[in-house]
């Protein structure tokens, strides 16, 4: 707790200098001039033709739980992230991003070059996040939680490296993004030998919004649709039911080969102080070959669910601003003050039972999991860049009345500062 | 209008009787007394995914699981867990195997069993040793496992003849001590064990008796009986030391269990080679005291005219209740026991002649066992030889040793 609460004291000081930055006038880039500014991030801009911003992420952790505890070796506060980048545009049609963890056993984040000669046709290289996830594909400084769902981060498939068309069209109502990559994305990846992922990967989104010209509150309406198809090597596969804090409730012990489907749907919503949020992913992996006697069997199954709702109490204009507050704290203000609730379920195991449930690593019907959780959040904007949020987590894993498969319940406490220039 | 004739109606009922009956008879699924009827060689079928089945050889020291299916009669139970098992007998040429019904399915069973061994029989070259040797522990009022031969064929592929064995778990003793709660130990062969003190720390005990039930109980709670019962062992032999020990095991039922693996000429039992070896140990769940389970009898008929108390001295506890004129005198007797019931009639001679005959066939077919037919006919006649002679040499052995007392 000591340490918690110097890192709160560490963040409210630092609010004060930051909050002395606050809202410098953009003035117009002159020719042949360096300009130095900081609106949402430190930047350089030169001439009107290059610009490169500073980003930086502090995020400190507590985490209480019955669960997690007993993973943390007593000591409860975790600094989870620690991340500096730049980014930029060169001549108006490139865009970049360096990002990278400043201790990590994988340190780099979003490594890429963004080549812009319209709207509607961009062309994007290298290592960046399958456009998979309405969640997955938000960065984790304009979450509304302090975790992405389990569905999001068991299913979704995370970063990789690939080549990707991307553009809006129709006047900005409909968005498209279809690449290729060398895997499935990190969130799939073993963290150990002997556990497979997805090979060369094809994956595509489809996005639209119908309402967006219109003035009404339906207009921030969004639908979405998209896919990946992989390779699938022979082995165990690496997507395994974990909870929020990494409690094992299925290891995905069964042979897999084939071909990884993952299909996703996305909807989101913002009218006003709320927001509304909802995806459904299926992940399926086919088991080509693996019975027995060499036969295919069902591929094995995962797919789960979210739905999110949000409410900005006070201090910003509606829920998509919540993070730049009106009045900023030491500014005449508090900053922002931001509610949420989400429910979702993950189940992982066979969809029919052409055959008894079982834990067999060649199973036809594989006696799986499942896990529902329900989480309170609670988010204080102090101002652009610093931000407190409070997580309540109740997960339920199994059920008492299935034997063979682990079955609990599950309170944990989460408190995030951040940092974010 | 027209009535049946009572006769009629008598022949109607015993018809509906005779099919009901019928429909019954062809319906009726096989038991457990048929999976262990030993007039047959059954025929056991597992499917092992081809890539599996390497692995299994491959990995054959290790106790890695694999799925498979399992079939026998036409009953056909799907993923099951099959594993490598043995000490010495491991091979992967002729794999040993364990199989559990229940290892991916919990509460899946056969025949009301959770477990079932395979005994790859490739330490025997006469392939019946083991299967008389229990017979003589069950006849002499003994807990044995059942056995029966068995044809195992591999994804369709004949892997040899094999011996179907009761495995020694809650399901056995609930049926030979009328209750399954009790705690059971294997004999753990790490390094040989002769029944010494191995101090105050019950965890010691761990490294030469595994548990078989109660695996989550603590330590002090499984071993602290064990480690009683061996520190009471190695006291002074006193005139408290009987009433000491026999809190913690059965003398009776430890001295008869000697006597017939010594009638038998064990190789590798209580009194064996290399230590205390291939038995279980059972404790009930009120008392602390413990009795043996016979296990493993493939190197019995080591000799026809090996000792009556060979090796007797090396084990602390045998030795020690020798020293107690009853226990000698029960010893001797189960001796004779063994030696009359094994010449009455012949019938050791005719069990050996018997299983021999029944598996010719299945052996002969066997391309995986480490010997030869040549070998193995020749073992069978040795063991014939064994069992017309060591009833006598026994005799001759216990009458001399009454003799000199």
């Amino acid at each position: 707790m000591t340490r918690t609460a110097a890192v709160i004291a560490v963040v409210l000081v630092a609010a004060i200098p930051a909050a002395a930055q606050q809202s410098p006038e953009a003035a117009p880039p002159r020719k042949g001039e360096w300009n130095v500014r900081w609106d949402d991030h430190p930047e350089v801009e030169w001439s009107g033709r290059l610009r490169v911003e500073f980003r930086a992420r502090l995020q400190g952790d507590s985490r209480a739980s019955r669960a997690a505890v007993e993973r943390l070796d007593g000591d409860p506060f975790d600094i989870g992230r620690r991340r500096v980048g730049i980014a930029g545009e060169i001549g108006g049609m490139v865009e970049f991003q360096i990002e990278r963890e400043l201790e990590d056993s994988v340190p780099w984040r979003d490594v890429y070059v963004n080549y812009r000669p319209t709207r509607g046709l961009q062309l994007q290289a290298g290592q960046f996040k399958i456009p998979f996830g309405l969640e997955e594909t938000t960065s984790s400084s304009n979450l509304d939680f302090i975790y992405r769902s389990i569905v999001s981060t068991r299913l979704a498939a995370g970063r990789d490296r690939g080549t990707m068309l991307h553009g809006r069209l129709a006047s900005r109502t409909l968005g498209y993004e279809i690449g290729v990559f060398a895997h499935d994305g990190d969130n799939a990846r073993p963290k150990h030998a002997g556990r497979v992922s997805g090979g060369r990967t094809l994956a595509g989104r489809l996005t639209v919004e119908p309402f967006r010209h219109s003035k009404s509150a339906w207009s921030d309406l969004q639908f979405g649709v998209a896919f990946t198809r992989s390779s699938l090597p022979e082995g165990f596969p690496a997507v395994r039911g974990r909870s929020a804090l990494g409690v094992s409730f299925f290891d995905s012990d069964l042979w897999v080969k084939g071909m990884r489907r993952r299909d996703g749907i996305q909807v989101r919503w913002r009218p006003g102080p709320f927001s509304f949020a909802s995806e459904v992913i299926r992940l399926s992996d086919d088991r080509r070959g693996q019975g027995r006697s060499g036969t295919d069997l069902q591929p094995f199954l995962a797919r789960g669910w979210y739905v999110s709702g949000t409410w900005v109490v006070a201090g910003a204009a509606d829920a998509a601003s919540v993070a730049r507050p009106v009045r900023p704290l030491f500014q005449g203000g508090f900053g922002s003050l931001q509610l949420a609730v989400r429910r979702e379920r993950l189940v992982l195991g066979s969809l029919t039972l052409t055959d008894a449930l079982s834990t067999s690593p060649r199973a036809e019907a594989v006696l799986g999991n499942s896990e529902t959780a329900t989480t309170l959040g609670a988010a204080w904007h102090l101002n652009r860049w610093i931000a407190i949020e409070g997580n309540l987590i109740h997960e339920a894993i199994g059920a008492p009345s299935v034997t063979g498969t682990p079955h609990l319940r599950i309170w944990s406490r989460l408190f995030r500062v951040q940092v974010s220039i | 209008m027209r009535t049946l004739a009572p006769r009629c109606v008598m022949r109607l009922a015993l018809l509906a009787i005779a099919w009901i009956s019928a429909i019954g008879v062809a319906t009726a699924g096989p038991t457990l007394d048929d999976l262990f009827a030993d007039s047959v060689v059954h025929d056991v079928r597992l499917s092992i995914n081809e890539r599996d089945l390497r692995e299994l050889r491959d990995r054959y020291r290790e106790n890695v699981y694999f799925p498979a299916d399992f079939e026998w009669r036409g009953e056909r139970v799907r993923n099951v867990g099959v594993r490598s098992r043995g000490l010495a007998s491991r091979s992967a040429t002729k794999l040993g195997l364990r199989i559990d019904f229940n290892r991916y399915s919990t509460g899946q069973r056969f025949l009301g069993l959770a477990s079932l061994v395979l005994d790859n029989l490739v330490t025997d070259p006469a392939l019946v040793r083991e299967r008389v040797s229990m017979r003589l522990f069950a006849r002499l009022g003994q807990p044995a496992p059942r056995e029966v031969f068995a044809r195992v064929f591999i994804n369709d592929v004949y892997e040899g003849i094999y011996a179907i064995v009761e495995p020694v778990d809650g399901d056995f003793l609930a049926r030979v001590v009328g209750q399954k709660s009790g705690y059971l130990f294997e004999r753990h062969f790490l390094q040989p064990y002769y029944g010494e003190d191995l101090g105050e720390d019950p965890a010691a005990y761990r490294t030469v008796f595994e548990p078989r039930t109660h695996e989550l109980d603590a330590d002090s709670v499984l071993y602290a009986p064990i480690r009683e019962l061996f520190y009471e062992v190695n006291q002074s032999v006193d005139t408290v030391w009987r009433e000491r020990v026999s809190r913690y095991v059965d003398l009776q039922q430890f001295v008869t269990h000697v006597a017939i693996e010594t009638f038998l000429s064990e190789a590798d039992g209580i009194l064996g080679f290399a230590g205390m070896a291939n038995f279980y140990l059972y404790r009930g769940p009120v008392h602390d005291q413990h009795r043996l389970i016979v296990w493993d009898k493939d190197r019995t008929f080591a000799a026809i005219d090996s000792s009556i108390l060979q090796r007797a001295d090396e084990n602390r506890l045998f030795s020690r209740a020798l020293a107690f004129s009853d226990l000698r005198s029960l010893y001797l007797d189960v001796l004779e026991r063994c030696a009359h019931l094994a010449a009455a009639d012949g019938w050791l001679e005719g069990e050996i002649v018997r299983l021999a005959a029944l598996i010719d066939g299945a052996a002969r077919e066997d391309r995986r066992k480490p010997y030869d037919d040549e070998a193995r006919v020749r073992d069978v006649e040795f063991l014939r030889q064994f069992a017309r002679q060591r009833p006598a040499f026994v005799l001759h052995g216990v009458a001399q040793e009454r003799g000199r007392r």
